[in-house]
């Protein structure tokens, strides 16, 4: 892909892979690191460097994308914070690409699967998940495997793997020229906050 | 100097512009109460959540009271020392955007150091050396203030801090939260020589602070009344049990002040809006020669100008933090 | 799984038994849970606990901070109150549980709000009744 475009797509969706690449014209700056928990301290340093590397001012970006998740709520909310402030300072249109999304795109379903989920896991025993039936209606909500098959007998469960980079400044490229745009201020991660299987609150026994 | 002040620790998410340490251009406080209160306690992620959503809107709001732009802005100071790490972590993700994009200096600082500091910015003759008593809901601390940044705390709560017992007595006795307005204002309609609640660590020289007992000593009393059936207004009980706990403070700070030989107390924190502690502070210190600095009532509460005060003082001591500055949920002062 | 019952009538007991339980145990990465209500003495157990642990100053209060973390002779320590936490969302349920599931001994207060049923690590829920005046009656339940 050769554009004559200038951004930054960041990914902080894992809580521990830190993701900025930078794309100026064609050429590409990554940094990126396995830092456990590490995007507090690396994501701004991270978004230094590859700009500095690339010879480039922020203001002179055209657009910055975020991955808004599902993934780590807590590592989502670092990468937001810190573009959410980046463009209302510098006035830069922001871009969110969301990880069923990338998958949904990407995924040639090769065996033609009526049904199938795209999984993300959120902690030891459940997953984000995109159910998919013939492509189409979609479900999204958080569950056990287990929980899922049980509901979904026939379903095909497609676990999630980071992509190469080039698909997501593809991703964010397709959307700048189809004009996608969010609104900065409100802007906040995808929150899986309904789960269709499992209820989001306990209450206090009492 | 211009700076703006981000605090983001608990339920409250603020920005505030201060100009040369000493003048509040802007203090912006957004509460999130209305977030909470129909979960009938607090919801971390949520609170998390809230700061995200509301920090854009919070600093334009800063910006625009105090009639100026981003690129008026000199520094950045923001608390990223104590409080409930999901919560900081979007005030100093935003800190540090700010600072990298105006390419102005981010200073670090400790939430109570600024509560500490809410005084020197309001009381211009608030001098060093002075004894400090910090109190609120999360912490209780008597601090001996030399000079900037020359603390020695002489002084802890073994327990609960005087504004967690003021919290959990009002919600034992279904009165809502915070505790600590509900009791002050009932207080006022009550009798507190009704009851008696032991002092808590009335020793000599010894600065510490223990109110969990108090705590006990309340519920007993009620479960007791209870049981024998013993008529009882609430507001005889919460007036007694806060004369209690203010008495301990007033008599404590005195008592350092009068050890070290120092003629100005400074109180700070959640508890220091509380009416009985101010005056009984003003009863007791008479005409002794001490005075005593209470904040303007919003700057008791969680706030950023006093972030931004102390983050004026901390860049004249060239303690500056990097892009890649960490957060601690509970770092000593 | 078995229970052991101790009155206590002064605060010093109350360390020696809290104490006696962290001697007894032999793998200390556990969690424990304290229970019991608004002034029934979980404040002096868990003092016991740091005491016996060699923690030379006196833990204070979670309540706002929800967990504060120590190490204490190379063995890292979490103390944990859900006092102001009503209802847990999925997020927060995690979050503890992470917590919970560290190489660390774990204090939790007010723990027994909410169903913790499904750790893999050792559990021991300790219960007080305030009996009047100085006496506090100790369950102590072992998983």
């Amino acid at each position: 892909m050769k554009e004559k475009l200038k951004f930054i797509t960041i990914d902080t969706s894992d809580e521990n892979f830190t993701a900025v690449y930078l794309y100026k014209d064609g050429e590409i700056f990554e940094k990126t690191s396995h830092l456990e928990r590490g995007h507090i301290k690396n994501l701004m340093p991270f978004i230094s460097y590859t700009l500095e590397e690339a010879g480039l001012k922020i203001s002179e970006l055209d657009f910055i994308s975020i991955v808004e998740g599902p993934g780590s709520w807590t590592g989502l909310r670092i990468g937001f914070s810190t573009i959410k402030v980046l463009c209302m300072v510098n006035n830069l249109k922001l871009i969110l690409i969301n990880n069923f999304e990338l998958m949904q795109k990407y995924f040639n379903n090769p065996e033609n699967f009526t049904e199938y989920a795209f999984l993300i896991k959120s902690s030891n025993k459940n997953y984000y998940f995109r159910y998919s039936l013939k492509g189409e209606e979609f479900v999204d909500g958080i569950a056990s495997e287990e929980n899922l098959i049980q509901k979904y007998p026939n379903i095909h469960c497609i676990n999630f793997e980071k992509l190469e980079r080039e698909k997501y400044l593809e991703t964010s490229v397709e959307k700048f020229k189809n004009k996608k745009f969010s609104d900065v201020d409100n802007s906040e991660p995808y929150y899986i906050s309904v789960g269709d299987l499992k209820s989001n609150f306990k209450q206090a026994k009492s | 100097m211009i700076i703006l002040g981000i605090e983001t620790s608990c339920d409250d998410t603020s920005i505030s512009i201060v100009k040369n340490g000493n003048e509040v251009l802007s203090n912006v406080i957004w509460n999130q109460n209305k977030t909470h209160e129909v979960y009938g306690g607090i919801v971390p992620e949520l609170g998390a959540r809230r700061h995200l959503q509301v920090i854009n809107l919070v600093i334009k709001e800063a910006l625009q009271k105090a009639n100026l732009d981003f690129k008026d802005l000199d520094a950045v100071a923001v608390n990223n020392q104590k409080g409930l790490i999901r919560s900081l972590l979007v005030g100093v993700s935003a800190a540090k955007a700010i600072s990298y994009s105006l390419n102005i200096p981010l200073i670090p600082v400790h939430h109570i150091e600024g509560h500490v500091y809410s005084n020197i910015l309001d009381h211009a003759d608030l001098s060093f050396p002075h004894i400090c008593l910090t109190v609120s809901g999360g912490h209780n601390l008597l601090i001996l203030v030399n000079d900037h940044f020359k603390y020695e705390i002489i002084g802890n709560t073994l327990d609960d801090a005087a504004g967690e017992v003021f919290d959990k007595v009002a919600r034992f006795l279904d009165l809502g939260f915070p505790g600590g307005p509900v009791i002050d204002k009932l207080s006022k309609e009550g009798d507190s020589k009704k009851y008696h609640f032991t002092r808590p660590m009335m020793i000599e020289d010894n600065f510490d602070f223990s109110f969990s007992g108090i705590k006990t000593a309340v519920t007993r009393k009620v479960e007791k009344m209870n049981q024998e059936e013993e008529e009882f207004k609430t507001e005889d009980l919460v007036a007694s049990f806060q004369e209690a706990v203010v008495e301990t403070l007033v008599e404590k700070t005195i008592s350092a002040a009068k050890k070290h030989n120092l003629n100005q107390i400074s109180v700070v924190g959640g508890v220091s809006a509380n009416s009985r502690l101010r005056d009984l502070f003003r009863e007791r210190l008479g005409k002794s020669g001490i005075k005593v600095y209470f904040p303007s009532l919003s700057l008791t509460t969680d706030n950023a100008a006093m972030i931004a005060c102390l983050g004026f003082y901390k860049y004249q001591n060239h303690e500056l933090g990097k892009l890649d500055l960490e957060v601690y949920s509970n770092q000593g002062i | 799984m078995r229970t052991e019952t101790f009155i206590s009538t002064s605060v010093d007991e109350t360390y020696k038994i809290a104490g006696d339980l962290i001697k007894s145990l032999e793998n200390k990465k556990t969690n424990i849970f304290i229970n019991g209500e608004l002034g029934a003495g979980k404040t002096h157990f868990v003092k016991g606990i740091f005491k016996a642990l060699g923690f030379e100053k006196s833990p204070t209060s979670p309540t706002y901070d929800l967990v504060i973390n120590y190490e204490i002779n190379n063995l890292k320590v979490n103390h944990l109150d859900l006092y102001r936490i009503e209802t847990l969302n999925l997020e927060d349920e995690i979050w503890i549980n992470q917590i919970l599931e560290e190489e660390a001994l774990n204090i939790i207060e007010w723990g027994n709000k909410f169903n913790f049923d499904n750790l893999e690590k050792a559990k021991i829920e300790i219960t007080i009744f305030n009996l009047g005046e100085n006496e506090r009656k100790i369950e102590i339940h072992y998983n």
